[in-house]
């Protein structure tokens, strides 16, 4: 099924119906933000202070208090969603889930009205959908999306992160969607990408093979991304330590984002993406 | 050592072609992996084992050599023991000595296991048959090549409390000409009644210290003196290496009285009679019992019977009965054989002079006048010489017929069908027994006051015989008979003995009882050392192929699990 699918479409849709109820809003921008700021719907009193707007001082307050407070309001913006989507040889196996979460995404980012961005990850980083708002782009994100080709070798998330922040300085909601086994690590990429206020969020996307070792005896294992070989004998033992150092590996990437203040999401490609979605959604993954 | 089927060694060439394979280089399957440099990091910590690492498909290869090589030597059948592979037929002694247990194990349970290993022993080409030993010979397994069948027969021998006979080996025909090539291997604890004359058999003995000590004979039966006195005759025998000390309690087993408890010193062997008269002892079922716990419990216990006195009443039609009457009295004093009747129709036997009763059997002395039990009598026999034609009957039993005095015997002729047992020279019978419808007359062709017979020792010889006969109760089966006998029951005429009898106890066959003990010193001693084990060598236990193919199977499943060669799961 391609992104572009009727069928697929009407799934979209019906997260993003869900994504209504739980975003809420309808003004600037459909996208509820945390931030306080000229809105039109009461969040807080603050104490006045100096350089404030006396026009939102509640007077009524006043009247009774003769205290000087200030009514605050969510600040509703027109956020900027930038999705980064693995396109290493590595995610062969997973890419189109990827581009289904991707997607996903996406599609409710566009009919928020929100800004969208889509870049494929590699060795480098590649523009798949150029930033533009408005349900109308709806169908040309899901062709360019759908159209991505795996390219590059090892996956470098630093320079990746170098390159889109040469790109973008307009902070936003930063969402990578990898398996995170970067042979380079993923510590300083992500650091990176914090640098100009982005809210980045890593939905970790993984298969069986990633995770277990089934097979045991002679083999030349051969690397997906470089093309390396290593003839081993894989013992039980063997598998073990696999399954404990991608077990391992997994754990450093959830310390990272914990220590970070990253949003974290770890998915296999068994797990329906309406259910990672709506999972992520109810998590508040995409409020900034 | 040598080998049974050499030309298989020739699959040791194979070897070459195995080598040779273990040396090509073979090529792994490839299998692309997303964490190529977490597999990396694993492999690089192995490094110190890079030398096994090397050396894996030598180690390997010598192993499946190890285990080809075991194969090979199997399939060209070692064999250790030297044996002539000759087809077996395996003899397995299950009489009662076989049943004394050496802690928790039968002698015969380990007669079977030596028997099981001698199967397991086989070859290919041997063929065994099994057959049990005890009173008789029993063939349990054909020859075959079939060893469940003859694992089965091994299995299904169960214990016995009969004595060995060694003459029942015979019918084995071990050592006939067409089974020279076949062993015939007697498995036994030697405990034979004649060791010295066993057939053609090799010997595997079975040896254990087991102690025992058992009633070898007993009797007990009525004694003259009184109307209820018993003597009884016990045989203790044990194998005990020292003196020990025990009891036998002798019990009345119709009324369950305990009547005597005698203390005993048992020494090792064959140990002197217990004999003891009992006063007022009551006819019927009595037991024995020697209350030592030992190796072997069936000959602890001798079961006896004592018939219940019922003399034959016996009718007196003479002139002169005084003789006779006082005969028949003595017997019913001593043995309560016989007894007067008070009338002639109680009779159920005749004491008769010259004439010969209807309706029953009788005695007839001096044959006078007319009578269906004799023809034409005629004149005295001058002088009489007897000559007996049948010395083993049961009539002239402790008679000397030939130095006995028929004077007065008469010329007479005996009815045809009868039986002339002594007989003058000149022809005329003088001791005959002949059949009128039912009944059986004895003619004794003499004049008893002239040859003056009532004062002669074998007048109340032949009286007794006689009546026994007469009434079929010549032969009363002893107190106890021994397990595996058989006993022809009193008082019937017909003539097919009781029998074998296979267990101990007490037996009823109608109108008589029969006890039935283990009394044998061979079965009771329970150790010969005269019989000596075969020296020919046998194969026994698993062969060597067995464990050969074993190790072989071992050193594969190690190679298998220590390289997991070439097999990518």
């Amino acid at each position: 099924m391609t992104l572009t699918d009727p069928a697929f479409i009407r799934r979209l849709e019906s997260l993003y119906l869900l994504a209504r109820k739980i975003l809420g809003g309808s003004l600037q921008s459909d996208r509820r933000s945390t931030k306080k700021g000229a809105g039109i719907t009461f969040a807080d009193y603050a104490q006045y202070s100096l350089g404030d707007d006396y026009r939102s001082i509640d007077w009524r307050v006043y009247a009774k208090f003769e205290s000087l407070l200030i009514k605050l309001f969510e600040l509703e913006e027109d956020a900027t969603i930038y999705l980064l989507v693995d396109c290493s040889p590595s995610m062969a196996s997973k890419q189109h889930y990827a581009k289904q979460l991707a997607a996903a995404l996406g599609y409710i980012a566009l009919n928020t009205l929100d800004r969208l961005a889509v870049y494929g990850l590699a060795d480098h980083l590649k523009p798949l959908f150029d930033p533009c708002r408005g349900r109308n782009q709806v169908i040309p994100f899901l062709r360019s999306l759908d159209a991505a080709p795996a390219f590059g070798g090892n996956t470098d998330l630093s320079t990746c992160a170098r390159e889109f922040e040469a790109r973008h300085r307009r902070k936003g909601l930063v969402c990578v969607i990898s398996d995170f086994l970067l042979p380079g690590g993923f510590e300083e990429g992500l650091s990176r990408l914090q640098w100009h206020k982005h809210d980045v969020f890593c939905l970790q996307t993984l298969d069986d093979n990633d995770l277990r070792c089934e097979w045991k005896g002679d083999v030349t294992l051969e690397c997906v991304e470089t093309g390396q070989s290593e003839r081993v004998t894989i013992s039980p033992h063997e598998a073990r330590l696999y399954e404990q150092a991608v077990a391992e590996w997994n754990d450093g990437l959830k310390q990272t984002c914990a220590k970070r203040g990253l949003g974290l999401m770890s998915t296999t490609t068994d797990i329906s993406f309406e259910h990672v979605i709506t999972d992520l959604l109810r998590r508040g993954g995409l409020v900034t | 050592m040598s080998f049974l089927a050499p030309a298989f060694l020739w699959t040791f060439v194979a070897l070459a072609p195995l080598a040779a394979i273990y040396f090509l280089k073979v090529r792994p399957r490839k299998k692309p992996v997303t964490a190529f440099f977490l597999w990396q990091k694993i492999f690089s910590e192995k490094k110190a084992s890079a030398l096994f690492k090397r050396l894996r498909d030598v180690f390997s290869l010598l192993l499946m050599a190890a285990a080809f090589a075991a194969i090979a030597l199997a399939l060209a059948e070692p064999d250790l023991a030297g044996d002539e592979r000759k087809d077996l037929l395996i003899v397995v002694d299950h009489s009662a000595s076989m049943s004394a247990k050496d802690g928790t194990t039968t002698r015969l349970e380990k007669a079977k296991k030596r028997a099981r290993d001698l199967i397991a022993g086989m070859n290919g080409t041997q063929r065994a048959a099994v057959a049990s030993f005890a009173e008789v010979t029993r063939m349990l397994a054909h020859p075959t090549r079939h060893r469940k069948a003859l694992l089965e027969a091994v299995d299904g021998i169960q214990p016995t409390e009969l004595p060995s006979r060694v003459e029942s080996l015979r019918a084995l025909q071990p050592g006939d000409e067409w089974m020279k090539d076949t062993r015939v291997l007697l498995i036994t604890d030697g405990c034979l009644d004649e060791p010295d004359r066993l057939p053609g058999v090799e010997i595997l003995r079975l040896d254990d210290g087991a102690k025992n000590a058992g009633i070898a004979r007993a009797d007990l039966r009525s004694v003259p003196g009184g109307p209820q006195r018993l003597g009884l005759f016990l045989l203790p025998v044990s194998s005990f290496p020292a003196p020990v000390k025990t009891d036998i309690t002798l019990t009345h087993v119709d009324s369950n009285t305990l009547v005597k408890l005698i203390p005993i010193e048992l020494k090792p062997g064959e140990n002197p009679a217990v004999t003891l008269t009992l006063d007022d002892a009551p006819t019927g079922r009595w037991k024995a019992t020697l209350g030592l716990e030992d190796a072997l419990e069936a000959d602890n216990t001798a079961f006896l019977h004592v018939p219940p006195r019922q003399p034959v009443p016996v009718g007196v039609v003479a002139d002169d009965p005084f003789f006779f009457q006082n005969a028949v009295s003595a017997f019913e004093r001593s043995d309560q054989l016989l007894a007067l009747a008070p009338d002639a129709k109680s009779a159920r036997l005749m004491l008769s002079k010259s004439k010969v009763p209807t309706d029953v059997s009788a005695i007839v002395f001096h044959p006078a006048g007319e009578s269906t039990a004799w023809a034409k009598v005629g004149d005295e026999i001058g002088t009489p010489v007897p000559k007996v034609f049948i010395k083993d009957h049961a009539l002239l039993r402790y008679l000397d017929a030939e130095t006995m005095s028929f004077a007065g015997a008469r010329q007479i002729t005996a009815p045809a069908g009868s039986v002339v047992l002594v007989a003058d020279e000149s022809g005329p019978p003088l001791i005959y027994l002949t059949r009128i419808g039912a009944q059986t007359v004895c003619v004794v062709n003499l004049d008893p006051l002239a040859a003056q017979f009532y004062l002669s020792a074998w007048f109340p010889v032949l009286i007794h015989n006689a009546a026994a006969h007469l009434t079929h109760r010549e032969d009363l089966p002893p107190a106890t008979l021994a397990t595996g006998s058989s006993a022809r029951v009193p008082g019937r005429a017909d003539e097919t003995p009781y029998g074998p009898i296979l267990t101990s106890g007490f037996h009823e066959t109608g109108e008589w009882t029969l006890a039935a003990s283990l009394v044998s010193p061979e079965e009771s001693l329970l150790r010969n050392e005269t019989l000596k084990e075969s020296l020919k060598p046998i194969a026994s236990g698993e062969a060597p192929s067995y464990w050969l193919l074993v190790l072989a199977i071992l050193v594969l499943a190690g190679e298998s699990i220590l390289y997991h060669r070439r097999k990518v799961g």
